[in-house]
């Protein structure tokens, strides 16, 4: 485990290998460093569903033994945001799966409604025999958080973004 | 009345409790819906649907109190319950009891509702 403190953001970085086992401890460190700038409990629920859901991808797809759980705060530049708070995943992606992933997220990205986005996944799935589909799309849609991508040499990032409110606003 | 003919699912972090009550086919959740726990749930709802329409009950009542979390593979696991049972035309109410300490499962069985309005049905544990 990596830890940075790198002002005015703070970063903690986990890398382990792509094991089920590690979900879980990786979930509650981000949602655990998370609770260190919110306490609201709806927020956090939200923060550990993120977490979730991007480090079991990052273990189910990863193509090599090396995955990264990234979890970031940085003062946040929107209207009324006191943090931004980043989750960011990345794992080597194989080929065939890096071009499929990247076309899903493109269109996840570009969604106007990510309740609609998200209800036309949860439509398409119940005819899919392998996998759901549906992980980032509830991060979008459930958690309500933005969702950006990149990748280079293979290696895919994806990372879940929430801007937390400055104290005493919605 | 005819037994339940469906055993009760017990893994490390997860189990399914199944029960049969006033016309109504009840599964109590508990622990985590994580990846252990995708197999036993795509295996164990089907049964559900099936002494659902054996026992011609009104209501599936699936009791979420004690659940802490139910991810994205799991949670299709519903879909396709729910899918199955809408294409069908079930004749049972599928009824989901939530707890409003778990925030997740009021946004993620919103989701589900929207799928099938009319069919599923969601209540907090403090409406009860």
């Amino acid at each position: 485990m990596l830890t940075r403190r790198d002002p005015p953001g703070e970063e903690v970085m986990l890398c382990f290998p792509p094991r089920k086992s590690y979900v879980a401890p990786a979930t509650d460190f981000v949602t655990c460093f998370c609770s260190e700038h919110t306490p609201d409990k709806a927020t956090l629920s939200r923060v550990q569903l993120a977490a979730h859901e991007l480090s079991e991808n990052v273990v189910k797809y990863a193509a090599d033994q090396e995955c990264t759980v990234r979890v970031r705060t940085d003062p946040s530049t929107a209207s009324g945001g006191a943090v931004s708070l980043s989750i960011s995943t990345e794992n080597a992606v194989l080929p065939d799966a890096l071009h499929r992933v990247e076309a899903y997220l493109a269109a996840l990205e570009a969604a106007p409604n990510p309740d609609e986005f998200y209800d036309e996944q949860i439509a398409e799935t119940a005819k899919r025999a392998n996998g759901s589909g549906l992980g980032l799309a509830r991060i979008r849609s459930e958690a309500a958080m933005d969702i950006r991508h990149h990748s280079q040499g293979g290696r895919l990032c994806i990372t879940a973004i929430l801007v937390l409110p400055r104290a005493g606003e919605p | 009345m005819k037994p339940l003919e469906l055993a009760a699912v017990a893994l490390e972090g997860f189990s399914l409790e199944p029960s049969l009550e006033n016309e109504k086919l009840c599964v109590t959740f508990a622990g985590t819906g994580d990846l252990d726990a995708v197999a036993s749930l795509g295996a164990f709802l089907p049964k559900v649907h099936q002494q659902a329409i054996s026992h011609g009950v009104e209501e599936v009542v699936f009791d979420f109190c004690a659940l802490e979390f139910m991810n994205s593979s799991c949670f299709k696991a519903f879909v396709t319950f729910i899918d199955s049972a809408k294409t069908i035309g079930a004749s049972y109410r599928i009824r989901f009891i939530t707890s409003s300490k778990h925030y997740w499962q009021r946004r993620s069985l919103e989701a589900l509702r929207r799928l099938a309005m009319g069919l599923v049905i969601i209540e907090s544990d403090q409406e009860s």
